[in-house]
């Protein structure tokens, strides 16, 4: 379905069993964007049974029937619209294992929506998943205070807990004041398409309304070029032909390229996206570009495009904000994991603990802490094993971000704060 | 331990009410013996449900513009039995993509084995994860 409005990539984070589920499931169904055949099924179902409007404990039922049936790349994409916008949902896991995901693109979110729990209020994850919202970047949050129906709709309660994850923003430097909070009930139905009677005290907006009221994400156009490659191809008739998806800029027939940290220069002949040639790529295309001067082996994946006179910083070193969200024991000066950053994957030393600070406040609780465990932030110095091309978080943020793994997990997320450029010859 | 069945959710003739979790109009029983797949439709049981299946979407990279893109698609169901659904996606001058649905299970520590097992067959450059969702 092809659309005009701008698109928004949304996040439901949020505690296990807070309702996650159960909104994007509601979502789907109020802006009419359940899978057809779910809805032919009902519609047959509720003929036979002289059944009147849709039951949405039926739909539910039914789209977890789906992982029965197997699931095709059109289910697995989820959409849908609001007047104003086209959104696709990032359904987060709540799993520390796909953080790396978050990190590296997959799941990259413009915004999000944090259910909590009217019942249960601010649980562990709840406080995670805020946290890593804020490392991620994502500005803009609206609050649900969710299953409000099992609180019989008790505006005390709604308070209570909008006081409290206010508090837990504030920790992270959010403010609370500018964001929404909204009583819902995804699985009755309740503040999310229309507003409910059964919350006479609230006078606020509906969930769709409030993502209505989304500031649609400034493409970084601006920014100078960065296109990490992701594979690079010889082919016939053609040349050189690596593929990636831009992240910053803009990429140009004509222009003159530098990749780093391959530390090589060409020009661009031609661009192609969907096997259509295309005059210029803008961030969020996948592309692959020919480009002239340039063999396949000259390039890996891992390497950064960017203008010739604006290149890619490679780092010598560099020092860096991070979480650690598992570590079976302590991390200390030495520990060399591997980071995972746009499409590279680079072993990195730790080589100095500078501070350790309070996760909730920013605040330094302890000036060069002798190691690390989870749960705790830090500032530290990393020193990668072989070259990596990274940038500082303030001037391109799509390009200071990493994940780190260690045995099949991850165990770290952090951002770039400072960089020492390595000297390339 | 009990776990509570839903005998039939749409029957709806009377309620239970049990400490600590909550069902909509809908008739509860108490079972010994834990069913699999065990499926409540709109039961909650705070803290017992699992974080559920993840369908992960991925980027499959061939090694050249001359991989066979059928025999690929062989070997990856053959490969991977998580597979399930694959498509061919144009990239540029002639070089095709596969797009792959796969499930990702609660303890397989994310989608890097998907990847390494995809990224390990013949032919293929690279995988990379490009979507990621709860199933609902």
């Amino acid at each position: 379905m092809a659309t005009a409005k701008p698109h928004m990539n949304l996040a439901i984070i949020g505690h296990i069993d807070h309702g996650k589920s159960t909104l994007v499931g509601r979502l789907l169904f109020e802006t009419g964007f359940v899978p057809k055949h779910v809805i032919e099924g009902y519609k047959k179902e509720a003929e036979a049974k002289g059944k009147g409007s849709f039951e949405f404990a039926w739909v539910m039922d039914n789209l977890k029937e789906e992982r029965e049936r197997g699931i095709t790349i059109d289910i697995a994409h989820k959409r849908f619209d609001t007047a104003k916008f086209y959104f696709t949902i990032v359904d987060c896991p709540g799993h520390r294992d796909f953080v790396k995901n978050m990190i590296t693109g997959a799941s990259q979110a413009d915004a999000a929506v944090l259910v909590v729990s009217a019942a249960e209020g601010v649980q562990e994850q709840t406080k995670e998943h805020v946290f890593l919202a804020r490392t991620l970047g994502i500005n803009q949050l609206i609050i649900s205070v969710n299953k409000m129906d099992m609180v019989k709709y008790d505006q005390k309660r709604y308070e209570e807990t909008k006081k409290n994850v206010s508090e837990l923003l504030k920790m992270v430097a959010y403010k609370p004041e500018g964001m929404l909070f909204i009583p819902t009930s995804a699985f009755m139905g309740d503040n999310i398409k229309d507003k409910s009677p059964n919350t006479p005290w609230y006078n606020g907006p509906t969930i769709l309304e409030a993502l209505d009221t989304l500031k649609e994400p400034e493409k970084p156009t601006t920014l100078p070029l960065r296109l990490p490659i992701q594979d690079v191809y010889t082919i016939s008739g053609i040349g050189t032909v690596p593929v990636g998806r831009v992240e910053t800029g803009v990429m140009k027939k004509g222009m003159n390229v530098s990749f780093m940290p391959a530390n090589k220069f060409g020009e661009i002949k031609s661009i192609e996206m969907h096997h259509e040639e295309i005059p210029e790529a803008v961030p969020g295309d996948n592309v692959g570009f020919n480009v002239r001067g340039i063999a396949k082996n000259d390039l890996r994946r891992g390497d950064v495009t960017g203008p010739a006179d604006k290149p890619p910083s490679v780092a010598d070193e560099f020092t860096a904000q991070i979480v650690i969200l598992q570590h079976p024991s302590a991390i200390t000066v030495g520990y060399t994991p591997v980071f995972h950053c746009h499409t590279a994957q680079v072993a990195c030393t730790f080589t100095e603990l500078k501070r350790k600070l309070d996760p909730r406040t920013g605040q330094v609780k302890e000036e060069n802490p002798t190691f690390l465990k989870t749960g705790d932030a830090a500032i530290v110095v990393i020193k990668p094993s072989r070259p990596l091309v990274i940038e500082r978080v303030k001037e391109i943020p799509q390009l200071g971000r990493f994940a780190i793994r260690d045995m099949g997990s991850t165990i770290a997320a952090g951002m770039c704060i400072d960089l020492v450029q390595k000297q390339l010859r | 331990m009990y776990i509570l069945r839903c005998p039939d959710c749409r029957a709806g003739s009377h309620r239970i009410r049990m400490p600590g979790m909550w069902c909509t109009d809908m008739p509860l029983l108490p079972v010994q013996t834990p069913e699999c797949p065990l499926y409540l439709p709109g039961l909650r049981i705070p803290g017992a449900i699992t974080m559920g299946a993840v369908v992960a979407i991925l980027r499959v990279m061939p090694e050249s513009v001359d991989v066979n893109l059928e025999e690929l698609k062989k070997a990856i169901r053959t490969r991977v039995p998580s597979v399930q659904d694959i498509a061919e996606e144009p990239i540029a001058f002639g070089l095709k993509a596969l797009k792959v649905a796969a499930i990702v299970g609660d303890d397989e520590g994310g989608t890097e084995p998907l990847e390494l097992a995809l990224a390990a067959i013949d032919g293929v450059a690279s995988a990379e994860t490009i979507d990621l969702n709860r199933m609902l």
